[in-house]
């Protein structure tokens, strides 16, 4: 896979792991909070 | 394959359901979510709710047509919803509303709210009608050709049954789950794929024209086109004002909201484009709207197909699901609760909210099932609605805007839409949505002038709101 391809992966597994781990830092925070 | 992983996945959004009808208990439980949806929830339920299968199949078709230019809508709706949060999100927040006729009567007085619904009213079931069919059309592809009735049925219910359940926090929780779904298919796997496929940047070069690469190739008037479709309808939609309300904070909606946008929507519109240039070089000659699927079946192995299939699914589910709560929101909340009976109790309105959503929920189906030009007709006539931008716009940011105004702006757009959807007559040669914007900004300046408010009228205004 060329550099092209390797960034636009990229972008979407970052977009994805935002998208999750923000949710799952949140509900954890909201955990300790109770 | 494709039908375990759907049905797992459907399962999933039922069990939401039940979970969140825990904890609904009155109408802002229910269709604002208690005004407690955390950042993250929300960034994900902004992202999903706005993008459906016109943000995926619809344009990676048009990128597969025209080249890059195909996302202009994508970009534009990017910069509407970065706008919308800087200038309305902390406003609309502090209104304590939880439909749109809410903050114009916060905003003006009675009498327009009842405008407002009563245009908002016509076009609802059309809109949810136009929802419900592209999901069972969608649905229909993945479950390998079962009848567009029975995928209806199936996908109808579910829906129905968990925003019924949950109110607007199943919505919002089951659109976490379709959100991430969707990003791991359309923005991981089908853009990962396909390059590889196709041999990355230099094979599509190689395939492909330079102009499919030229974002302005596809033309300034198709530009300014989708311009003009992108900017007040993500003005004024609900679906998204409601997740502004629910927020835990206005600062919150407003982060929400431009993060969805920024580092959600706008990446997501250059995986869809990667996926349109892909499908172009590779399968030249197949309808558009068969692309996506066509590109599964030739290139992703077997599991990951079912979970891209499922993951387009999730992306119409999460629209149609946000449609069909808004649109129960403004029967229970805007005639019900506000006109018909405004001492109900708790209860009374928590039940009219659920037999509401239901009731949306049926018709939308009966439409798709059966009267497709219905619900053209009834989406056409929300034209004027595009009168509401200006009017909020006006009543945040002008002192002297008066609900006389406000009014004029209204019947000023219906006057405006009529020649040209009724009888094909374009007035100035442009686009109904541009003469109605433009028309009614004009007449709710021009009005407000000349017909100021009663200083008295506009302190009460919105006081008497129902809780």
């Amino acid at each position: 896979m060329d550099f092209f391809s390797v960034l636009v992966v990229l972008m979407g597994i970052l977009v994805t792991a935002e998208l999750t781990v923000g949710v799952i830092w949140e509900a954890r925070q909201k955990t300790k909070a109770r | 394959m494709h039908i375990a992983v759907t049905v797992v996945y459907l399962l999933a959004m039922l069990w939401i359901g039940v979970v969140t009808s825990k904890e609904t208990h009155d109408i802002e439980d229910f269709f604002v979510a208690s005004r407690r949806l955390p950042l993250w929830v929300n960034v994900n339920t902004i992202a999903a709710t706005y993008i459906g299968a016109g943000a995926t199949m619809g344009i990676a078709g048009m990128v597969y047509r025209s080249g890059i230019g195909g996302t202009a809508i994508l970009v534009f709706q990017v910069g509407a919803m970065v706008l919308l949060a800087l200038l309305l999100a902390e406003r609309l927040w502090e209104t304590k509303a939880i439909t749109l006729p809410d903050v114009v009567e916060t905003l003006y007085d009675l009498r327009t709210r009842e405008i407002v619904t009563v245009l908002r009213l016509i076009s609802i079931a059309g809109v949810v009608g136009g929802q419900m069919l592209a999901m069972a059309l969608i649905a229909q592809v993945i479950l390998g050709g079962a009848s567009f009735q029975l995928a209806l049925i199936i996908m109808g219910g579910v829906i129905i049954a968990y925003t019924v359940m949950g109110g607007l926090l199943a919505v919002a929780l089951t659109d976490v789950v379709q959100m991430i779904l969707n990003a791991l298919g359309v923005m991981v796997i089908l853009p990962w794929v396909g390059l590889k496929a196709v041999g990355g940047l230099a094979g599509l070069q190689k395939a492909l024209p330079a102009a499919r690469f030229d974002f302005f190739s596809v033309g300034s008037s198709f530009l300014f086109l989708m311009f003009v479709f992108a900017v007040p309808g993500t003005f004024t939609a609900q679906e998204l004002w409601v997740r502004l309300f629910a927020a835990e904070s206005p600062k919150k909606g407003k982060l929400a909201l431009i993060l969805a946008a920024l580092t959600v929507y706008l990446p997501y519109a250059i995986s869809v484009a990667v996926i349109g240039l892909v499908g172009a070089a590779m399968f030249p000659g197949v309808t558009s709207d068969k692309l996506i699927p066509v590109m599964l079946d030739k290139l992703a192995p077997g599991f990951l197909a079912s979970v891209c299939l499922a993951s387009l699914l999730a992306a119409v589910m999460s629209c149609a699901d946000s449609v069909l709560l808004v649109a129960g929101s403004n029967v229970a909340r805007d005639v019900y609760q506000r006109f018909m009976n405004p001492n109900a109790s708790t209860q009374q309105v928590l039940l009219v909210s659920r037999v509401s959503v239901v009731g949306m929920g049926i018709i939308g189906m009966l439409l798709a099932a059966s009267a497709t030009g219905i619900i053209d007709l009834m989406t056409t006539v929300a034209t004027p609605l595009a009168a509401v931008g200006p009017i909020i716009l006006f009543g945040f940011y002008w002192k002297k805007a008066s609900p006389a105004g406000a009014q004029i702006a209204i019947i000023t757009a219906i006057l405006l839409s009529i020649p040209t959807l009724f009888f094909k007559v374009k007035i100035l040669n442009q686009e109904p949505l541009v003469v109605t914007t433009v028309g009614s900004t004009i007449a709710v300046w021009l009005g407000s002038l000349l017909m100021p408010a009663k200083p008295k009228a506009q302190e009460t205004a919105g006081a008497s709101l129902p809780r």
